[in-house]
């Protein structure tokens, strides 16, 4: 019964995280165009969720949240919130992987996959004749998302307490025998 | 353990149906998003409606608490700010004594003159509530909308200069495109020589001037105002002035406030009643023409 509320709460607790990084790029504080380009948090913050703790971040949700951050931050209505449910499953499917892995996998999945989906992204508005993103814009998205991603691992891990399962009762070694 | 495998085995079929769904609506968005756009921007835009005045109560705490640290930081160059402002003083009275002249001669002018102002020219002032939050478009997002008599392309300005036009209405936000937006091109004068160019923004902050009558006689401080060609915004709104970038190219240094932008004036004008057709003949207008009746 109490592992039934505690999804709840973390799923609850991930809804609100998520709306927040929906809303902070669009706090009022600064009208003039900058030179770092805002990460996408919504993103970074999802597939770190994933990797550590799947069953909280519902693919529904995952899904509606993603339309809705396409409709507030003034996106191409659909297509990044397309790739975000493609690559959120893509780390569902890989969690227990990429929480082995260490860390540096885990960023460097992300990363990778980010910068492939900003080229499809820009490939698709190509095809269908929008106008496409400048390429230096999508090398700053990419390097400060390399900034933030280690950010959210550590809110999440230290703050959050969002954590994987424990994994220190598996055997260090194959094979090991008593 | 068979009957939970069963179970297992459906849910996992029925959560790849959704998957599967989800793919091939966000997929179908995209297309109509392609092929009827002004239907799902104003879909996006009644979302925006419903989502962002509910997320006020987030957003406000942390911006006056950043506001709050940002002015804090601006107590140290108090002083400083003290004296250039008491000599700005000093030149602005210089200024408001021409001004005050000005005005007496031009209302002695009017009445003489007998001059009808545009009664169009009014309007709403609205607070910007949120930044577009997107490296690649430069917009806000403000809390006033068709209840308050806005309109696509209406001209938004600030205290000094204009910020943009709104693009995308719902019922009680709409959006402004800023002209640092790359998608954002104003026809504009430059004063006092007059001739004629573009503004186009490529989020930064400083748009390009572009297409210019007369380059050679354009130099860097002079006014840059709208021309009110292709009739989006009225004429003379002030823009900035004309600056150099390092490569040389001419460039707009905006008198709008970008950093400090909070309340901005949504110009509502009416526009213009067209004159269709030459006048028709003066006179009584005869409506019946008898055609029964001997003919002499």
């Amino acid at each position: 019964m109490t592992t039934g509320m505690r999804l709840w709460v973390y799923r609850g607790l991930f809804l609100g995280t998520a709306l927040l990084s929906i809303a902070f790029p669009i706090l009022p504080l600064d009208f003039s165009p900058s030179r770092m380009a805002m990460p996408d948090l919504f993103l970074a913050l999802t597939i770190a969720w994933i990797v550590r703790v799947p069953d909280t971040a519902p693919l529904v949700l995952v899904a509606v949240l993603a339309l809705l951050a396409d409709a507030v931050l003034m996106r191409p209505f659909g297509l990044w919130a397309l790739f975000v449910v493609i690559l959120s499953e893509l780390a569902r499917m890989n969690d227990r992987l990429l929480r082995d892995g260490g860390f540096l996998i885990e960023l460097a999945f992300f990363l990778v996959s980010l910068a492939i989906l900003l080229v499809l992204q820009n490939l698709f508005l190509f095809i269908t004749f929008a106008g496409t993103y400048p390429l230096n814009e999508l090398v700053k998205i990419v390097i400060s998302s390399l900034i933030c991603y280690p950010l959210i691992a550590l809110f999440l891990h230290y703050i959050l307490r969002v954590r994987g399962p424990e994994s220190k009762n598996l055997p260090d070694r194959l094979g090991k025998v008593g | 353990m068979a009957a939970q495998q069963q179970v297992n085995a459906s849910w996992r079929a029925l959560r790849r149906l959704v998957l599967g769904l989800i793919l091939v609506l966000f997929l179908a968005l995209f297309v109509l998003w392609r092929i009827d756009n002004p239907r799902v921007e104003r879909f996006r835009m009644a979302i925006v409606d419903r989502f962002v005045p509910n997320m006020e109560w987030v957003l406000a705490p942390v911006t006056k608490f950043s506001r709050i640290i940002s002015d804090y930081q601006s107590y140290t160059l108090i002083y400083e700010r003290n004296q250039e402002l008491r000599q700005e003083l000093q030149r602005m009275k210089g200024w408001q004594e021409a001004a005050l002249q000005l005005e007496q001669t031009n209302a002695q002018l009017r009445a003489l003159n007998n001059v009808r102002l545009s009664p169009g020219l009014r309007f709403v002032t609205g607070e910007v509530i949120t930044d577009s939050g997107s490296p690649f478009s430069q917009s806000g997002l403000l809390n006033v909308g068709r209840l308050d008599g806005i309109l696509d392309g209406q001209a938004t300005v600030d205290g000094l200069g204009l910020v943009g036009r709104i693009s995308g209405v719902a019922e009680q936000t709409s959006r402004i495109i800023f002209l640092t937006d790359a998608s954002s091109q104003v026809p504009v004068i430059i004063r006092p020589i007059g001739s004629r160019a573009i503004v186009q923004g490529e989020n930064n902050i400083a748009p390009r001037l572009l297409f210019i009558e007369s380059v050679e006689d354009v130099l860097p401080g002079m006014r840059v105002v709208t021309s009110g060609d292709g009739g989006v915004f009225p004429a003379d709104l002030l823009i900035g002035q004309v600056v150099f970038d390092s490569s040389g190219k001419l460039r707009i240094a905006l008198a709008a406030d970008f950093e400090a932008l909070e309340f901005v004036r949504i110009l509502r004008t009416s526009p213009l009643d067209q004159i269709d057709g030459v006048g028709g003949l003066v006179g009584v207008e005869r409506t019946e023409i008898p055609t029964e009746g001997p003919l002499e």
